[in-house]
């Protein structure tokens, strides 16, 4: 099994800030719209 | 007066930060960790989470491992992608979708290159343990921080399991003391 047999750890990373950025675009993006995704989310369900 | 937590609370605490910290010591050295120290934590939290329910994210977890020896490389994290939507439609509650987010997201870094499979192992064991994959982002941001630091250093020597290691004590300290 590759995945359980690599032991490798990498350093930090030009990649490490883009996962960064990414993720607090993506949780920033989610507290703003969290609430209207849900309602639209619920408005699907209705409708099906 | 910072409320004081209960003893089992505080085992559990100093064992997580005493493997944490044998890790990163074993990342400085040679910048890998034995697989004694992120395989066997990994099936010890899966064990776990089956005991508190979340067979749907233990089942996630062995698809994903399975699917990192499919013969077409091409095929992995497509495949991976379509086993967690459907892993999503069957989750119990929404801090498994987002344990489940996190798994796929840090097993598909380590399949792409950009994540070692020590560090996917031990974070994976974390989300396991914890069953929320709300702890990945103090983790991601610690992580952020130094290469952000190793960027304008020009040196990249910071191993990735320190931002393991703090962001998981940032998460530890926001959850039990919050503001």
């Amino acid at each position: 099994m590759r995945f359980l047999r690599d032991r490798a750890a990498i350093e930090t990373s030009e990649v490490a800030v883009i996962i960064a950025v990414v993720v607090l675009i993506a949780y920033g993006a989610y507290q703003l719209l969290g609430a209207r995704i849900a309602q639209v989310v619920q408005d699907v369900a209705g409708r099906l | 007066m910072l409320p004081s937590p209960s003893s089992t609370q505080v085992i559990v605490w100093a064992l997580l930060v005493a493997w944490l910290t044998v890790c990163v010591i074993f990342d400085l050295r040679s910048r890998q960790v034995p697989a004694v120290l992120t395989v066997l934590p990994l099936i010890l939290a899966a064990i776990w989470q089956l005991i508190q329910g979340g067979w749907q994210l233990v089942a996630l977890v062995a698809l994903l491992v399975l699917l990192s020896d499919l013969p077409q490389a091409k095929w992995r994290v497509p495949v991976a992608c379509v086993a967690t939507v459907l892993g999503l439609s069957i989750a119990a509650s929404p801090s498994i979708v987002y344990a489940m987010l996190v798994v796929f997201a840090v097993w598909a870094l380590w399949e792409i290159g950009a994540s070692g499979g020590a560090d996917a192992k031990i974070i994976i064991t974390l989300v396991l343990f914890y069953s929320n994959g709300l702890l990945f982002i103090p983790i991601v941001l610690v992580g952020g921080v130094q290469g952000l630091v190793g960027l304008i250093t020009r040196r990249k020597t910071i191993p990735y399991t320190v931002a393991i290691a703090l962001g998981m004590v940032t998460w530890l300290w926001m959850v039990n003391y919050p503001w």
